[in-house]
């Protein structure tokens, strides 16, 4: 799980680099990387440990 | 990976069951990364850090930790209302990048203000997703928010936060009490959040202005209580329990720190939520950390992925014990038993003798003849103090003013070690309020504490 949040913020990321900085692409991302962050809380942060 | 652990009883069944020193591991990597992260970004805690002489990479150990200054309230109010405005130097990124704005409700001084990002604000409602998912919320509830939706975090976050559990979600912001219960009854909600004293208020008002009986009329199942600590005072929560006819949970947070702490179905203590936050136990008196049960001590709070404004090591100046027990939840999460036992800032001096105003409440709201609501004032008579417990008789128990007053004299006496004088009021006269109640009035000093 957490290679795969790994490969979807690297995909959103590039989404905002292609962006044009247009808004409606940017602003969005921005959530989805909010959301993202709040995966790697619940999942990625944990890979090392358990 | 395919996770085949989960069960349905927690929102996150991996990190809630984490043994206890993988939690940590857990912490000490991510106390490591806000520490850099501050150092880095927040000229305040480089400073700070720079003056103990004290540097990220010293932190190599969890009792490390320790080695790292603490913060309290005042040294935020310090550096808000300077560039950049109105949060100060604290502030650990730009702030084209703050979207939400908070403050505290200025209890004991001048409010401080709290910026979030997205990120942050993200953070935020999963904090609550926990609480929720731990309290039995599900997608089939319909959630009423009796609160006025403005600068005070307040539920703001649980709003947030019950969303993403997928319930239904109902804004009660500016109507007024009786419009509240009465869109509660219409939409047929199931839960709702409130302080203590407004979930007693809001009940009085709907039996007495009403003629609704919350308990048999409403099809509330459950509350979350937050803000004061009437929640953990058994006699107040089962008042609560009676009149709603609803299970109370517990929940403890602050603007400043998020929301870190909730009682779960088996209402055995506060989980404290050790994934997202650090809480340290420390000996009033002696400043030595306390790791043993039962032991009371003020708690020291780190929020672990907080980025705009970093908590770091927050003395939340709330006095709180661990339980000898583990929770029939499954949780490792440590419990704190009884919740927060009281603030520092609340506990005073009279007649020599230590006051929890939560002692008296407790005693209060447990002689079913008392109205839910108290007043107690502190003042001075010549050079000794005088205390005086107002209370209401409900309807229709006046006859029994003199039996109750003895036997109040008596329980204050051992709950408290004082006396004092009690004097009833009228049912309906004492103050009412909505949001955190002020029931302890100090006049010793020519004002109110």
């Amino acid at each position: 799980m957490a290679q795969t949040i790994e490969a979807i913020k690297k995909q959103v990321t590039e989404l905002k680099e292609m962006s044009g900085e247009v808004q409606a692409i940017d602003r969005n991302v921005e959530r989805m990387l909010a959301s993202i962050r709040v995966l790697e809380i619940n999942v990625s942060d944990l890979a090392d440990i358990i | 990976m395919m996770v085949t652990t989960g069960t349905d009883k927690y929102w996150n069944p991996i990190l809630e069951t984490l043994p206890q020193e993988k939690l940590r591991a857990l912490q000490l990597k991510k106390f490591q990364r806000i520490l850099k992260w501050s150092y880095e970004n927040s000229p305040f805690y480089r400073r700070l850090y720079h003056d103990a002489g004290l540097e990220p990479g010293d932190i190599k150990t969890f009792d490390d930790i320790r080695k790292v200054p603490k913060i309290e309230k005042s040294m935020l109010r310090e550096v808000q209302g300077k560039t950049p405005y109105p949060y100060g130097d604290i502030l650990s990124v730009p702030i084209e990048q703050v979207v939400e704005y908070h403050q505290t409700s200025g209890t004991t001084g001048q409010p401080v203000y709290q910026a979030d990002t997205w990120q942050d604000w993200e953070w935020w409602s999963e904090a609550w997703a926990y609480i929720l998912y731990a309290q039995g919320y599900r997608d089939s509830d319909r959630v009423f928010f009796p609160f006025g939706y403005n600068v005070f975090i307040a539920f703001w976050a649980a709003h947030y936060g019950a969303e993403k559990l997928g319930c239904e979600v109902i804004p009660g912001g500016v109507l007024n009490t009786e419009a509240r219960i009465l869109k509660m009854q219409e939409v047929r909600a199931t839960a709702f959040m409130a302080t203590p004293t407004y979930v007693l208020g809001m009940g009085d008002i709907a039996r007495g202005r009403l003629g609704i009986d919350p308990a048999r009329d409403l099809q509330i199942k459950t509350i979350t209580v937050a803000g004061e600590p009437g929640g953990s005072i058994p006699a107040t929560r089962k008042r609560m329990e009676e009149t709603w006819g609803a299970r109370v949970y517990g929940h403890v947070g602050a603007t400043e720190i998020g929301a870190w702490g909730y009682e779960c179905t088996y209402q055995s203590g506060l989980h404290i939520n050790e994934a997202l936050f650090l809480v340290e136990i420390e000996d009033d008196q002696t400043g030595e950390f306390i790791t043993e049960p039962g032991r009371p001590g003020r708690l020291i709070i780190t929020a672990l992925d907080r980025t705009a404004q970093p908590c770091i090591r927050f003395d939340s100046k709330d006095l709180a014990q661990l339980g000898v027990a583990e929770c029939e939840c499954g949780r490792t999460f440590r419990l704190l038993q009884g919740g927060i036992i009281n603030r520092t800032d609340d506990i005073t001096k009279v007649k020599g003798v230590l006051l929890a105003p939560t002692s008296i409440e407790e005693v209060v709201r447990g002689v079913p003849e008392l109205g839910d609501e108290y007043e107690v004032t502190v003042a001075k008579q010549g050079d000794l103090d005088d205390i005086t417990l107002k209370v209401e008789l409900i309807p229709g128990q006046e006859n029994t003013a003199g039996t109750i007053k003895s036997n109040l004299v008596d329980q204050l006496r051992v709950k408290t070690n004082l006396g004092y004088n009690i004097e009833f009021h009228e049912y309906g006269t004492l103050p009412r309020y909505d949001v955190k109640a002020k029931r302890f009035k100090d006049l010793r000093r020519g004002g109110e504490k």
